[in-house]
């Protein structure tokens, strides 16, 4: 990430001529000063209310805790039962299915959305509500609704294929091949906060790139490749690992839905981490789960904050 | 339209076509929930479950909105909902634009490193932080009331720092070194530069933290005891019940209710974080 | 610059005023528990439940005027969350004084070998008449080595309730409320479901809304030792050690793979939850807990409700929930005392069963309580009165009540159950695959 950050300030300095100024070092200094006065907020939250209970969790993941009794230290014995575990793999497993294909879903339907409604368009305000809509409704009412339709035997869409084109049914939620990509298609609803994210981006570029396109009689795939995508290449590597770290902690749709069935397919390990928590009251285990979970989903963060650094432009100027 | 805003150009007839032509084709899907709480809300308890379905009732059961207000609380569930929004939602994005501003623009040593503590508090599953947070919070004697839940606001929260460093990246810094020659201060340019072109980010930070905390039910539950304190999202999960007893025809007229103010907002809001162009400014 | 020392004047000025204020509505509360005037505050935790409010809060006026000096303070919260509320609050050793134990997933025995309930016996032996008037097989399910950790406040038993449109359409009698009937018997049953059932209309003749083990206790079978309910330790599962056990999935499965006349139970699960497939009007049968006499009422069909089929040896599930005190309450003789009031069938306890249509546990109330719900489904009350009698004879209270953290037991089981119920896996696989990943639940 740091390398990032500097190859952005760089490429800043370069164009700007700061780079001798950088060198002044009352200059720095005030710099300097000014970071951890602008950021003070978050530090101050950080060590009153944020940076404790994730001590917290981290202390408890090495102990036994009922949440009755005090914990009992016991080292790395929740490690290493968490690797003898077989539904621990299990849900690793599934919820790395998920993350795999709910992370592009929701990036490019977004993406597509958002450019769909930055168009010169008649109702766009409408359409943009209608579209945001079912995001505001809370995550519970969307999953029962979802049940509901999908339900194999009660649901609208089987009735539907049923009744109208004569079809068996498909066993949505309850067909183990299929559970997954359910819940990926359930994502459909509640798109509404990346669209929003990217269509903000994409009605803060600059306009004189696309008239020189214009002028050069690019098409509008090409401009979409060549001029929209990198300028918005920040705010996509945001939607990305912002999608990566809610898909892995995706709980909702498989408590309320499916209970984590068929066969534990639908077992996400943040499901699995509730139940060690609030059905068992392992609190210590559920903390080890949560650590690990933790390393993974920072290790990738790292992982595409390293490889967008080639692909992610920070700024552009509107001279060029 | 009036509002001056970016398009890629005029659109033919048949892009506008097939634009329309997907647009009515997803619309149907993101509109149904919505649809469906409606119908809903006005069906009787009898006829939610009947099928096959009854989209549009025949006697419509306008008295269950009626109902929600004498069953419960619900003119304060939503007051409460809207003062606790709007200082939450007012101090967060302000104080997110602070940090988001050093963390984009200020070069410092250990920068980095906090960086990658603000992202990652965001990874760890808030599920194995509540029961400390919440000894935390008992022990400041901070339970049941809306401390918990508000104070914490004002100490920005990682992702809207994340997302409005995001957007001041991309913000040319021609206008700030233009402030740093004038010889004013950092602040100077956060005010003056930053914060003025960066409106369209903050709107739409704002609308997504809005919307989290109109909805947010884990922290309410979690430190609320009083029925009289309770926001929205809290008092519309009480509309639930056990042994299969939900009236649901009263939970998705409240929930209509609900979701009203938040849509309008939106409607209403768009065309300020819409009107984009942040660019632009650096030409006048 | 003066605009910046302006802004973060305003900011750091409105933090103060928001803590200040909200501080104030805090200690407020907090002033309230109120030591000046001898006033004892005690607290009443209840699950959401539109229907039961305008009664909660009703008793709590009702109490404070009779008892000035305790006041109560309600708390209502969603039954979805209440597994995390409470473990918070338990965390925090704040716990509600008063609640029930069984009005959450973790249920009863987890939260006794928690170790969170009071043990009433000692007011109990003082105040013996508190529990007069109710059965003493309803009074013993919450008694753990001799000592009484709840008082019960209401009990549902399991039936079959049925849609009489659905029967008179199909030409069928009615079936019996007579648990003694042996004719009523599961073939019966079966003959009656694949009457009803219609796929072209996707008409069920019968929904069995049952978990894998009690669909064994219906056969004389069980998943769990008898040991496992009094201790609330699951022990060692006893799936294989009883050939009932096999014989009960088997005939279950039937009903989906071979018969046709049921849904898949683990289709149906998250709809249960919903509401209740029952009031689609497209189940004709239907065997569920009691609080189906009240769900129903609003069905858009006519219905009724009879005995589940005769077979021997069977067990049929109770629901019976308790009120439980805190054991770490600060003021136990206050909460005794308001459970004590909840308790009185001619107070609290009567206006709680004409309010909810809940079936109460007094001899007095029930009387009224079966008039009631016989007039819902045009019914005899003698008759209501006979299925009622009959469930408590054959009845026993619910696993996920009697064994600690059933919730993942309850889990385990279904992955499974739900692959025998597709026909993928053979009913004795399926009972050997629940035994193994049993044993290898980690629940200490």
């Amino acid at each position: 990430m740091h390398t990032q950050q500097q190859a952005a300030s760089e490429n800043s300095s370069m164009m700007t001529g700061r780079k001798t100024k950088m060198k002044v070092h009352p200059e720095r200094k005030k710099e300097e000063r000014a970071f951890w006065i602008f950021a003070s907020p978050w530090i101050i939250g950080f060590i009153l209310f944020t940076g404790g209970p994730m001590v917290a969790s981290l202390w408890l993941s090495f102990t036994n805790y009922d949440v009755v009794s005090s914990p009992r230290f016991t080292g790395l014995d929740n490690f290493i039962s968490l690797f003898q575990d077989t539904l621990f793999f299990k849900s690793l497993s599934v919820t790395t299915y998920y993350v795999v294909l709910a992370v592009p879903f929701t990036i490019v339907l977004s993406l597509l959305l958002a450019v769909l409604l930055n168009q010169k368009i008649k109702g766009l305000f409408i359409f943009r509500t209608l579209f945001y809509a079912p995001s505001i409704v809370s995550g519970v009412s969307i999953a029962f609704l979802w049940s509901w339709l999908l339900n194999p035997d009660f649901g609208f869409v089987n009735n539907v294929l049923h009744e109208w084109f004569g079809l068996a049914g498909l066993g949505w939620f309850t067909d183990a091949k299929l559970v997954v990509p359910s819940m990926v298609l359930m994502q459909l609803t509640s798109l509404g906060g990346t669209m929003v994210i990217f269509l903000a981006s994409l009605q803060s570029l600059p306009k004189d790139l696309y008239e020189a396109a214009d002028i050069d009689g690019a098409g509008s795939f090409r401009k979409f490749f060549n001029i929209t995508m990198p300028l918005i290449s920040p705010v996509i590597l945001f939607n990305t690992i912002m999608a990566i770290i809610s898909s892995f902690q995706i709980f909702t749709q498989a408590y309320v839905i499916t209970k984590g069935g068929p066969e534990w397919n639908s077992y996400f390990y943040v499901y699995y981490l509730f139940d060690t928590a609030f059905s068992q009251f392992r609190m210590g285990y559920a903390s080890a789960q949560a650590w690990i979970l933790f390393l993974l989903i920072f290790a990738l963060t790292m992982l595409s904050l390293t490889l967008s650094k080639r692909y992610v432009h920070y700024e552009y100027t509107s001279r060029k | 339209m009036k509002p001056k805003r970016y398009v890629h150009g005029e659109l033919s007839l048949t892009q506008k076509a097939v634009i329309y032509g997907v647009l009515f084709l997803f619309i149907g899907l993101f509109l149904f929930p919505i649809f469906w709480m409606a119908s809903t809300s006005l069906k009787t308890l009898g006829q939610v479950f009947q099928l096959p379905m009854v989209w549009v009732p025949s006697a419509p059961q306008w008295s269950n909105y009626v109902e929600v207000f004498r069953v419960s609380p619900f003119g304060t569930y939503m007051w409460n909902t809207i003062w606790y929004t709007g200082i939450t939602v007012f101090a967060t994005v302000l104080t997110s634009a602070f940090v988001a501003f050093a963390f984009a623009r200020l070069r410092a040593r250990g920068s980095k490193l906090m960086f990658g503590l603000v992202l990652s508090t965001m990874m760890l599953p808030p599920q194995v932080v509540m029961i400390p947070q919440y000894l935390l919070f008992n022990k400041l004697g901070w339970v049941d009331s809306y401390l918990p839940l508000v104070v914490p606001a004002f100490t920005a929260s990682a992702f809207l720092i994340f997302l409005l460093r995001q957007f001041y990246m991309g913000i040319s810094h021609e206008l700030d070194e233009a402030v740093k020659i004038d010889g004013g201060s950092y602040f100077t340019m956060f005010f003056r530069v930053i914060l003025p072109l960066s409106l369209p980010a903050l709107a739409t930070g704002a609308i997504l933290e809005f919307m989290y905390r109109w909805n947010d039910l884990m922290g309410p539950l979690i430190y609320l005891n009083s029925t009289e304190h309770y926001p929205l999202s809290l008092g519309l999960a009480n509309f639930t019940a056990s042994y299969g007893s939900t009236p649901w025809q009263l939970l998705m007229a409240a929930s209509i209710i609900a979701v009203t103010p938040p849509l309008l907002l939106f409607f209403f809001a768009q065309k300020h974080f819409i009107r984009g162009i942040v660019i632009s400014g650096s030409k006048g | 610059m003066t605009q910046l020392r302006k802004m973060l004047l305003l900011t750091v000025t409105l933090i103060l005023a928001c803590s200040v204020i909200l501080a104030g509505c805090g200690s407020s509360s907090e002033t309230s528990t109120g030591k000046d005037s001898g006033k004892v505050e005690i607290s009443w935790l209840v699950t959401s439940n539109p229907a039961k409010q305008p009664w909660y809060e009703q008793t709590v006026k009702d109490f404070e005027a009779t008892h000035p000096n305790i006041k109560v303070k309600l708390m209502t919260f969603p039954y979805a969350q209440i597994d995390q509320k409470i473990q918070t609050m338990i965390s925090g050793k704040n716990m509600a004084d008063v609640w029930s134990a069984n009005w959450s997933e973790a249920g009863f025995a987890t939260f006794n070998q928690l170790g969170v309930l009071l043990d009433m016996t000692p007011y109990m032996e003082k105040e013996p008449d508190v529990v007069k008037g109710i059965n003493p097989r309803l009074l013993d399910i919450y008694k753990v080595d001799g000592k009484t950790y709840g008082m019960p406040m209401l009990n549902y038993g399991t039936f079959l309730f049925y849609n009489k449109d659905l029967l008179d359409q199909a030409g069928v009698a009615y079936p019996t409320t007579d648990w003694e009937d042996t004719s009523w018997n599961w073939d019966r049953m079966v003959e009656y479901g694949l009457k009803l059932t219609d796929k072209g209309k996707q008409q069920y003749g019968l929904l069995y809304d049952e978990t894998a083990n009690k669909r064994a206790w219906l056969f004389g079978g069980d998943f769990f030792s008898e040991d496992a309910y009094k201790t609330g330790k699951m022990g060692e599962p006893q799936l294989l050690n009883n050939p009932k056990n096999a014989e009960a999935i088997q005939k279950n499965a039937e009903l989906v793979l071979k018969h046709k006349i049921s849904p898949n139970p683990s289709q149906t699960e998250a709809m249960t939850q919903l509401g209740n497939p029952f009031m689609t009007g497209k189940v004709a049968m239907m065997i569920s807990g009691g609080w189906g006499f009240q769900n129903f009422k609003k069905a858009e069909f006519r219905w009724g409700a009879a005995a589940l089929p005769n077979i021997e040896g069977r067990q049929i599930p109770l629901y019976v929930d308790p009120w439980n005190i805190y054991k770490h309450t600060k003021h136990p003789e206050e909460a005794w005392t308001f459970v004590k009031y909840l308790m009185d069938p001619k107070g609290a306890a009567k206006a709680y069963a004409e309010n909810t249509g809940a079936t109460p546990v007094f001899d007095e109330l029930l009387t009224n309580w079966y008039a009631d719900t016989a007039k819902a489904m045009d019914m005899k009350p003698e008759q209501v009165k006979q299925l009622n009698e009959g469930v408590v004879k054959y009845g026993r209270e619910s696993d996920n009540h009697l064994i600690a953290k059933f919730d993942s037991i309850l889990k385990t089981t279904n992955q499974t159950m739900s692959a025998v119920y597709n026909g993928t896996k053979s009913v004795e696989d399926g009972l050997k695959d629940i035994d193994k990943n049993l044993r290898s639940l980690n629940l200490e």
